[in-house]
C-alpha cells in the first residue's frame, strides 16, 4: 500500500518552514516511526526527529500525526492513514528546534520546580536508608495512575491554556505534583503548595480536559488537577493536616537458626 | 497565599447564585409573594425607601456588593493575566483591579449607608 507522508519540515539555517511529501511504500505492522527513519535513512538525511525506545516508553517520539497528538512509535500507519495521506507535525505550544523536534526544556525547568520527589523532614533518615518505607497497596493504588507519566508533552499539545500562557505549569507537571503530594510517603505538600498554587499554577486551569484525551499512557492528568484543587481547597479551610509520611519498615527480626548457618568459605583469591 | 482567593472567588460565586436567586424572586415573582400574603411591587417608591431603611436588606446589599465585585474583578484578572499584555504587566493589572474593586466598595457601602437615612 502506497501512503503519502506530508513532514513538516523547519529548519531555521536554511529558513525552510513548509511540507516535504514522501511516497512511501508501506508494509503491514509498520509504525509512523518506522516510516519516519526509513525516510531519515533512504530519502532524506536531513529530516530531524526524537526518538529512543520505539515502543512507547521513553515519551521521545510525541508528534501530531493526523492532527491528533501521537506517539509515533506506536501509531500503526493503517489504522490512521486518510485518504492514502498520513500529516506529521511537531508538538505545538512549544518552542522548535527543527523539523519535528520541540524544545522540552522549558517544560523539565517547570517539573523541576514542583520538586517530583520524596519529601522527608528527616533527611538523615532519608540520605541513609536503612531499610524502604512502609505502604500498603491500597496506598501504592491512590498515585500509581499518575507515576506511569513518560514526559513526552503530548498532553502540552492539547491545553488551551499552555497554548496561551508559556509560564503556566504544564499539565503533566501539575499531576506529577499531586502524585507526589498523595504519596503516602511524601511529607512535602506544603511546600509544593506553595509553588503550584501561585499565578500560573494550578487554579488557572480551565480544565478543558485535552491532556487526558491526548495521554498515550491513561495518565489522566485533568484528573490529577482537580484532586490536588481539591486538596489545596481542603488546606485552606484548614481541613487538611500536614501528613507524616510512613514510617521505615522494621528491621529484619533474627532468624531463630542464626547460630546454625555455616560460615562463608575462605575467599580463594 | 493565591489559594485563599481562588478559594473565595468560587465561594464567592456559590453565595452570589444564591444573592441572585433571591434577587430574581423578591424582583419578578412579587406577585407570587403577594398571593402568600406578603410584599407588594418591589418597585414603588415606600417599597424601596422600606428596604433601604432596613437593617438586613442593606446587609445584603453590602454582602453582594463585595461579593460581586470580587467574583468579578477576580475572575478578570484571571483572564487578563493569561494575556501577553496581563502577563506583562501583572503586577499592575493587579493593582488596579485591588484599588478599583476598594473603591467602588467603599463608594457601594456609602450609598447603601446614606440611602437607609443613616
Amino acid at each position: 500500500m502506497k501512503v503519502k507522508f506530508i513532514i513538516k519540515r523547519y529548519i531555521p539555517e536554511l529558513a525552510k518552514n513548509g511540507f516535504d511529501k514522501y511516497e512511501i511504500e508501506v508494509k503491514e505492522g509498520m509504525t509512523v516511526l518506522d516510516v519516519l527513519l526509513y525516510i531519515k535513512e533512504n530519502l532524506d538525511p536531513t529530516l530531524s526527529l526524537r526518538f529512543s525506545c520505539r515502543m512507547g516508553i521513553c515519551g521521545s517520539c510525541g508528534m501530531i500525526i493526523n492532527g491528533k497528538p501521537e506517539l509515533a512509535c506506536h501509531t500503526q500507519i493503517k489504522k490512521i492513514v486518510e485518504n492514502g495521506k498520513i500529516k506529521v507535525e511537531p508538538i505545538p505550544n512549544l518552542t522548535l528546534i527543527r523539523d519535528l523536534v520541540p524544545d522540552l526544556q522549558s517544560a523539565f525547568i517547570k517539573h523541576k520546580k514542583i520538586k517530583p520527589y520524596l519529601i522527608r523532614k528527616d533527611e538523615k533518615e532519608q540520605e541513609n536508608p536503612k531499610r524502604e518505607y512502609k505502604q500498603t497497596p491500597s496506598e501504592l493504588l491512590e498515585y500509581l495512575q499518575f507515576s506511569y507519566c513518560i514526559q513526552c508533552g503530548l498532553c502540552i499539545s492539547s491545553c488551551p491554556v499552555s497554548s496561551t500562557d508559556e509560564d503556566f505549569l504544564e499539565p503533566y507537571v501539575l499531576a506529577q505534583a499531586y502524585r507526589y503530594c498523595i504519596d503516602s510517603r511524601d511529607e512535602g505538600f506544603s511546600e509544593r503548595l506553595k509553588i503550584v498554587s501561585k499565578s500560573h499554577g494550578v487554579l488557572n486551569c480551565h480544565f478543558a480536559g485535552g491532556c487526558s484525551k491526548a495521554c498515550p499512557k491513561g495518565v489522566d492528568p485533568a484528573l490529577a488537577i482537580q484532586l490536588l484543587k481539591r486538596l489545596i481547597l481542603k488546606k485552606t479551610f484548614g481541613l487538611l493536616k500536614d501528613k507524616r509520611g510512613n514510617n521505615i519498615v522494621p528491621p529484619y527480626p533474627e532468624g531463630p537458626n542464626k547460630d546454625k548457618v555455616p560460615k562463608a568459605p575462605p575467599k580463594s583469591v | 497565599m493565591k489559594a485563599r482567593y481562588w478559594v473565595l472567588h468560587y465561594l464567592a460565586g456559590l453565595i452570589l447564585f444564591v444573592l441572585l436567586l433571591g434577587h430574581i424572586f423578591m424582583m419578578h415573582f412579587y406577585k407570587l409573594i403577594e398571593k402568600i400574603g406578603y410584599g407588594r411591587d418591589p418597585l414603588e417608591w415606600e417599597s424601596v425607601l422600606e428596604r433601604a431603611r432596613n437593617v438586613t436588606f442593606s446587609t445584603l446589599y453590602i454582602l453582594f456588593l463585595f461579593f460581586a465585585l470580587f467574583h468579578g474583578f477576580y475572575g478578570l484578572k484571571n483572564i487578563l493575566i493569561e494575556t501577553d499584555f496581563g502577563k506583562r504587566y501583572e503586577k499592575i493589572v493587579v493593582y488596579i483591579f485591588w484599588i478599583l474593586g476598594i473603591f467602588l466598595f467603599i463608594f457601594g457601602t456609602y450609598t447603601t449607608i446614606k440611602a437607609g437615612g443613616v
